[in-house]
């Protein structure tokens, strides 16, 4: 484990590598910066990418670009009140007032350094993890994984609207697009309509980039709306790295808590933002100045919602269930590049793990020092025209899905998807949930074959199994019933 | 309120019909090629049923009762944060006209191919909704075109899509 651990910085640190973390740490600032974007378009427009490099560049660069997303998300919704991602919702409460006060600086200077030190808690979060769940993972077979599949489809629980029964529909519906193509038994074509094209399976960059790409941009340029972030000089910074600093305990439990609820099934960064704010809210004395400017309503968010992004990558890399959006689509490029997590990921690429962990440490570090020393300049970005940025963000993602297959299907598949997951945005439908569906189906469907015909139906007694289906039946009727309140 | 529920029933409508058109289609397949799709799919076309009615019962009594869609009406208004309503019809108008220039874009490499159809479409969308000159809106587009066709088929090796008029060409 050691060997893979100091194997690991030295892979992250070989040029190439290291070059495309950077890239994705641009990547992820950029799209962090401007209000309306965020991390899971960055991936989906990425991940065609990654096809063409090794897991060890591809890695990086998806880690660094899903760090740093909210480090720079900060920097908008302190200084226009308008969150650069969700991720940085409960930042606004008390940093927007804080720059109204003239502490903009003091403010921004205290979100770049408690998302670094959140961003490094969470990497020693998920490091901390592996040793426990490797052995966990190893004892697993055929029944056990298709257990945690269904543990993962029972996310649709957490991951759905206000409708409980709109989330088992979108998820049934990713199911039946994963479905087309061929069976994974006998292949023979499913729903292929007699055209060539759909005998194979759905291109999953085309179906990503559709389901969250194309709707956020459609309604950013429907919106209209001018994006003014200031091109003032923003002065003030140090000090506010100097507040933080006598707020120790309050970054440590605000970042081990973001950790924690990272790991949580379709918790993720938003939710890890609002419960650290509402925890000190709770806990700080006094706390009669929290929402009129108070830094340490900035810190707690911004520790939390870094560090989540380490806890949730925990249940992805050891089981291979994404327990949000980013994470799915993270699992989609580890199987575009032949990596299986799990067993073989913990195993025999455990160097793998260990360079998400680092990529993720670094990554935070230097994505706040970039936000710290161009804070001036990234503000200034966050006013380009989005007249001007959305079309060539369209051609991205119109390339992005042409990319793997060259084939004009991809493009009307990527059409057809888009405008469903628009109509299903504005009519609250949960898309995450129809994401779990189609990147759960092929798990499910293979994994239940082969465990039927090794155990029959013995295989739901086993005891790993049936503990995990307990967990399910648990998870979902807890899901349900807090969605219900 | 109404207007979104029938938005809501009209969507639900779709899905009951693509979902009993494909369920049907599985419903003949053989053995493990049809289990996983045929059980699915009833389940999802069921539940599409369910909410279908949930939602047609709900318009009913909305209609029945108007006291309840001022009510509802109320609950729902948001508060007014600066940011567009995106339920609001003017904004559905403009996301329309945003989905038919997508819409056109994609006709538009079916034509003329990837390089072609990405200069005419981010040309046409520089002159016509960002407001720049035929000067400016050439150069923009013609460089971007230029930086797209080296990133995404020089560097990424992306199979160049040539697009009908050039195969009629040829």
């Amino acid at each position: 484990m050691l060997d893979a651990f100091v194997s690991a910085f030295f892979i992250l640190f070989q040029p190439t590598n290291f070059a495309f973390l950077v890239l994705g740490i641009l990547v992820g600032s950029f799209f962090g910066l401007i209000p309306g974007l965020n991390g899971v378009i960055a991936i989906a427009l990425l991940l065609p990418f990654t096809l063409l490099f090794s897991p060890e560049a591809a890695l990086p660069l998806i880690i660094g670009l899903l760090a740093v997303t909210t480090t720079a998300d900060s920097i908008t919704a302190v200084l226009i009140g308008t969150p650069g991602t969700a991720g940085s919702q409960a930042t606004v409460l008390d940093g927007y007032p804080m720059a109204r006060n003239g502490e903009a600086g003091k403010a921004l200077g205290a979100c770049f350094f408690v998302s670094g030190i959140g961003g490094i808690i969470g990497a020693i979060f998920l490091s901390l993890s592996v040793p426990i769940f490797k052995p966990m993972v190893l004892s697993f077979g055929l029944a056990e994984f298709l257990a945690m599949g269904i543990l993962g489809l029972s996310m649709v629980a957490v991951l759905t609207g206000t409708n409980p029964l709109k989330g088992v529909i979108a998820a049934c519906i990713g199911l039946m697009l994963a479905m087309v193509g061929p069976d994974p038994i006998n292949l023979i074509g499913r729903w292929t309509f007699g055209t060539d094209y759909l005998l194979d399976k759905l291109n999953v960059v085309a179906v990503a980039l559709g389901f969250f790409a194309v709707p956020e941009l459609i309604d950013l340029l429907a919106g209209g709306q001018p994006i003014h972030a200031g091109d003032g000089r923003i002065s003030g910074k140090m000090n506010g790295i100097r507040e933080s600093m006598k707020h120790k305990r309050l970054i440590f439990g605000s970042s081990v808590l973001g950790s924690f609820i990272g790991f949580l099934p379709g918790m993720g960064t938003v939710v890890a933002n609002w419960v650290a704010y509402s925890c000190a809210v709770i806990f700080c004395k006094p706390n009669d100045r929290f929402g009129k400017g108070d830094i340490r309503g900035v810190i707690a968010p911004e520790s939390a919602n870094n560090a989540s992004v380490g806890g949730a990558l925990i249940p992805t890399l050891a089981f291979g269930i994404p327990g949000s959006t980013a994470t799915a689509l993270m699992l989609a490029a580890l199987w575009m590049q032949g990596i299986t997590p799990g067993q073989s990921l913990l195993t025999s690429q455990l160097y793998l793990v260990y360079l998400v962990i680092w990529s993720l440490t670094v990554a935070n570090i230097l994505g706040a020092l970039l936000a710290y020393a161009f804070t001036d300049q990234f503000a200034k970005l966050a006013n380009v025209r989005i007249e001007i940025l959305a079309p060539l963000i369209i051609v991205c993602i119109f390339a992005g899905s042409l990319l793997d297959t060259g084939q004009y299907g991809d493009i009307l598949v990527l059409l057809v998807t888009g405008v469903f997951a628009w109509c299903m945005k504005h009519l609250d439908w949960p898309r995450p949930a129809l994401m779990l569906g189609f990147v759960l189906e092929p798990l499910l469907e293979l994994n239940y074959f082969q465990a039927t015909m090794v155990f029959g139906w013995h295989w739901v007694t086993r005891p790993i199994v049936m503990i995990i289906l307990g967990i399910a039946v648990v998870g979902v009727v807890l899901g349900y019933r807090s969605r219900m309140r | 309120m109404q207007r979104r529920i029938i938005s809501n029933l009209a969507f639900e409508a779709f899905l009951i019909v693509a979902l009993a058109v494909l369920t049907y289609q599985a419903h003949d397949w053989a053995g493990e090629t049809r289990l996983f799709p045929y059980a699915v799919g009833r389940l999802a076309l069921v539940l599409t049923v369910v909410v279908f009615v949930q939602e047609a019962l709900g318009l009913w009594r909305l209609r029945k009762t108007p006291a309840a869609e001022d009510a509802a009406a109320e609950v729902e208004a948001p508060e007014d944060d600066g940011l567009p309503d995106e339920n609001s019809p003017a904004f559905i108008a403009r996301a329309v006209r945003e989905l038919l220039w997508v819409l056109g874009y994609c006709g538009a490499i079916g034509l003329a191919g990837f390089s072609g159809g990405t200069f005419v479409f981010l040309f046409a969308y520089f002159k016509v909704r960002a407001g720049m000159s035929w000067v400016q809106g050439l150069l923009w587009a013609g460089g971007s075109t230029a930086v797209m066709v080296v990133l995404f088929v020089k560097l990424a090796s992306m199979r160049p899509f040539e697009g009908l008029l050039w195969k009629l060409w040829t």
